[in-house]
Order: structure tokens, then sequence, then C-alpha cells
């Protein structure tokens, strides 16, 4: 079993959600053009992912294993994870405006981030324990931000760049995250 | 929202629901079968490659918090002709799993399988390979195996060029099989 | 008659041009057989799914389409998965997370909402096959370019020779990035090409 500081270290940086992993990609692209954006999208991604990490935890271990229906965890994850996204939007809406003009636009692109499944179902197939999918999930997190605000850093520069027509925007975006995924690479086996 | 509505859109969702549920526990019934069968068959073989005189297997318990996670006895006759450990070394990128077969009581190695593995693609990844793992085939296990650039001596086992780490994990796990082997059930 | 199965694969390719899918194109491209792989997978769950979605559309209320939509798509997901696990196991194996994380691709959920919702079975079933045929083709172009230059090979048989020299890097992370950098400023640059020409 992995010791904790593997599962910390491991989602940081040798098995980044984004950058090794390929998860959560769209909203990777797709709002790292100013650090704002960045920020308010990864606060509301790690929201999410830790409490759908627990939910989800809770609902295999009590419901799905115990009766055998394990195979039915997708289907579980995914509607709760949508419904929790829905509750989260309204219960914001009403409650905390504040939150919700700054989360809230990212919100309903949540549903759809395959990193939010992705965590919930590699904790319950890597049968972490709810201390060490917890610790899991909030690492993965950051692994997210720290991915998605250095990335943005990089972009807002990229935009000033003297590019051919071509390779601007997403071309350039993906080379640029190839060289940030070689970076990490080096420090895979060291665990 | 209209009373109407109030049952009927739980109601259409429930129906919806049901209908594939049903249709996910009708794949499930129908594939679990072939899934069982084919890992069990998968298994067999793999025990059969790396111990060709296989006898009648019986799982023995494994040491706690160890890399060595499964111990398999042969018996053959009225005695044991083999033990089959499974243990999972840290290579370069995670765990290395493996199978290795100790024929008794002559200590040397029968075959050594890679069930997973995550090293780098065309480096440490080459240690699935024959040229790598028939090397240890016929070793002797009264002492440890070692590894070196070029194999020499007969405890020595040549490492996958630019892959140390994994080749130095996967020798150090089959090391440590050995000496849990020598100190049970060596007599 | 076959305009709606042309569409996807060209004009309205949807990792090309609607930049959809990103993530498998990238995580399952590191040889042609696992692209090929995710590409059956996927183009089965989206033909079932726009079928299912256009046959039923009379029947599920507005309010609730989208969890009746994802409720589907996730049997289906689940359903494909059990089926490779037992019939293709070497692919299931190598594919790992991203066949249940097909659920929350964008790309059949957006034909749900887009197209099966609104038309016709036969219509829908052309779409399906249009839109899967061109994401299984992106996805083997990009699995394609990385097997031959991570390992020489392609579907696993020898293409380029002894004398290459494979570049280890394009069969992980780094070479599905820098890759799909250089497909999407090809695109780009037919694109403006074609602009230019009639603008």
């Amino acid at each position: 079993m992995d010791s904790t500081f593997g599962i910390v270290f491991g989602a940081l940086f040798i098995s980044n959600i984004v950058l090794s992993q390929f998860l959560g990609l769209c909203s990777f692209l797709g709002v790292s053009k100013n650090m704002r954006n960045a920020l308010g999208m990864s606060a509301a991604v790690a929201f999410v992912m830790i409490m759908a990490s627990t939910i989800s935890w809770f609902l295999y271990h009590s419901f799905l294993l115990p009766f055998g229906l394990a195979y039915l965890k997708t289907i579980v994850f995914i509607l709760a994870i949508a419904s929790l996204v829905q509750l989260l939007e309204m219960f914001m809406k009403k409650h905390s405006p504040g939150l919700h003009k700054a989360m809230g636009v990212f919100l309903p692109l949540i549903t759809t981030n395959c990193a939010i499944l992705g965590i919930a179902l590699i904790n319950v197939q890597k049968e972490y324990s709810l201390f060490d999918a917890t610790v899991n999930s909030v690492s993965t997190a950051l692994g997210y931000t720290l991915a998605l605000v250095v990335f943005s850093c990089i972009r807002e520069r990229l935009d000033e760049a003297d590019l051919p027509e071509s390779m601007k925007n997403l071309p350039i975006a993906l080379i640029t995250a190839s060289c940030m995924s070689i970076s990490l690479l080096g420090l895979s086996g060291m665990h | 929202m209209k009373s109407k509505d109030f049952l009927r859109l739980p109601l259409t969702l429930l129906i919806i629901c049901a209908v594939c549920t049903a249709l996910v526990v009708a794949a499930h019934d129908y594939t679990a079968g072939i899934i069982a069968s084919r890992q069990a068959a998968e298994i067999d073989a793999a025990y059969k490659q790396i111990f060709p005189e296989l006898g009648k297997l019986e799982k023995i318990s494994a040491p706690p918090d160890s890399p060595i996670r499964e111990v398999h006895r042969s018996a053959r006759g009225s005695g044991f002709n083999g033990y089959i450990y499974t243990v999972a070394p840290k290579g370069y990128a995670g765990e290395i799993s493996l199978m290795v077969g100790i024929a008794y009581p002559s200590m040397k190695i029968t075959g050594v399988r890679i069930i997973s593995q995550k090293e780098t693609p065309g480096l440490g990844s080459k240690c699935t390979e024959p040229a790598f793992l028939d090397q240890f085939t016929g070793k002797d296990l009264h002492r440890n195996l070692e590894v070196s650039k070029k194999a020499g001596s007969p405890q020595e086992i040549q490492a996958i060029t630019a892959s140390t780490i994994t080749s130095r994990a996967i020798v150090d796990g089959i090391n440590l099989a050995s000496a849990h082997f020598r100190s049970n059930y060596l007599k | 008659m076959f305009a709606e199965i042309k569409k996807g694969i060209i004009k309205e390719n949807p990792l090309f041009v609607q930049i959809l899918g990103v993530c498998p194109a990238l995580a399952t491209t590191s040889s042609l057989t696992n692209a090929l792989g995710m590409g059956a997978a996927f183009s089965l769950v989206l033909i079932f799914s726009n079928l299912m979605i256009s046959a039923l559309k009379s029947m599920i209320p507005e309010q609730i389409r989208i969890p009746c939509y994802i409720v589907v798509i996730a049997s289906l997901v689940t359903v494909t998965e059990m089926l490779m696990g037992a019939l293709v196991p070497d692919i299931y194996a190598a594919l790992g997370i991203f066949i249940p994380l097909i659920v929350v691709n964008c790309i059949i959920l957006g034909r749900a909402e887009a197209f099966a919702s609104k038309r016709g079975v036969f219509a829908s079933l052309q779409d399906a096959l249009g839109m899967g045929l061109g994401f299984t083709l992106a996805l083997a172009s990009v699995g394609s370019i990385r097997e031959l230059l991570g390992a020489g090979t392609l579907l696993g048989f020898p293409v380029l020779g002894s004398s290459f020299q494979p570049i280890m890097l394009m069969a992980q992370p780094p070479g599905a990035f820098i890759t799909m950098g250089f497909l999407f400023a090809g695109v780009n640059y037919l694109k403006q090409r074609k602009e230019a020409r009639h603008g």
C-alpha cells in the first residue's frame, strides 16, 4: 500500500492529474487564458472534487460493495456528482451570492469534468481507506490547481509572443503543456 | 410546476433508471462468468509457465507488511516439489508485480513472469521480455542474486540497458522471496 | 443521404474541429491499437445512446432530460465496459479508467442534446456513425504518429526498420501533448489557408 507521503507527492507531481493522467483537460485548456479564471475554476474543482470523492466513497463502501453491486459504480457516481453540483449551485445562489459569483459560471461545467469522476473511480479502484481517499483527493485538487495556475501564467505571456498564425492559442498551449509534462517526468522514480 | 408533473417527472426518471439498470444487470450476468473463467485460466497458464512441473497448488500464508503478496506450494506425490512467490517490489514508476517459481529442494528458479508494471515505455518496460527474464531460469537461490552491467558469475543478472532501477527492483523482489524461502521452508 | 455521416468525419470532426474529447485523445493514443480500441468503445456508446434517446425523445419530459440522458449514457458505458472486459481483455486493461470515463465525454452528451433529442432515429444513427468514425479516425491519426515515432511500429508490427532509434518520449505523456499541439496547428493552417483563398 502507498504511504501517505507517497500519495501526496504522487498526486501533486509524479502522476499529476492533468499533466500525466490527462484528466480535466477541457477545463485546463479552456479557462487557462488568464489567472483569475484559472483560480476560480481551481477553487470550484477542488471543492466539488473533495466532496464528490467523499460521498462516492461512502456510497461505494456502504451500499454498492455490501450488496455486491460494485459494477454499478460508474452510474451511481455520475448521478451523485450531477446532483451534488446541482445542489451546490442552488445552495450558493441562495446563501452566498458572492461565492456564487466567483465560482458559479464554472459549476455547470464541472459535472462533465472527467477529473472529478476520475478521482472517485481511482479511489475505489486503488482500494483506499477513507483517510487515504481524502488525502488523495485533497492533494489531487492541489495538483490540479498547481498545474492550472502555472499554466495560465505562462499562457498570459504567450499572448504577447510573436508566433506563426496557425500556432496561436491551442497548439502552442499544448506544446507548453508538453514541456511542463517533461519536467514532471524527471521526478518519477522519486518516492 | 403543474401538479400533474409532480408525479410524472419522478415516475419517468424511475422507469428509465429501472430499464437501464435491468440492461446493466443482464450484461453483468452474461459477462461475469466469462471474465471469471478467463482470469482463472490466465492465472493457471501463468503458474504452468513459470513452474512446468506443477503439482497440486495450495496457498500458504504470506508475511504481512512485505512486498511478498502470495505464496503457493506445489504438492506432487507424497511431498512438495516447489513454491511460487508473488512479489510486488517498487520499481521506477510504481509497483512491479511478478511471480517466481522455485524448485524444491534444489532451490533453482524455474521461471519468472511479470504480471503488471508501469515502467518507462521502451526502457524499463523491457523487463517483460524473455531476453531479461530468461536469465533467471536455473539460478541457484542458496545465495542472493546480484545485478551487474555484464553478466559474469553465476549469481549475476545483467541489467536492462539504462534501466538499472527496474532491474534492481526485480532482483531485490526475488531476493526477498528467496530469503523468506530459506528461512521458512528450507531445512 | 449520407450527408449526416460525412459531416462528422471532416467538417464537424469532434476532436479537430469541435475540440471535444481531448482527454481520451491524449490518454489512450500511446499506440494505434489502443486508439482504435478507444474509438470503437466510444462509437458503440454513441450509436446506442443516439438511438435510444431519439427513440425515447417523446417520452422524456423537457425538465428532466439531462438526468435521463446521463442515466442512459452511464448504463451504456457500463455495459460496454463489461463486454470489453470479457471479450477484449488486453485492450480493456490498456484503456483502464478511460472506458468508464466515456460517461463524461462531452461529445456523447452533446450529440444527445444537440441532435438525437430533436431528430428521428435514422438520422440520429447516421449522426452517431459519422461522429464515431470521425473521432476514431482522429484518435487513430494521433495514435499512429505516436506509435511510429515512439516505437517504430504500427499495430505492433515493425515498420521503420531496425536502424530507427525510437523516440521513447512520444509514448509518454509529453509526446501526447506535443503531437496534439502540432496536429491542431496543422488543422489551423489548413483552415486559415482556405479562408484566405475564399476571403
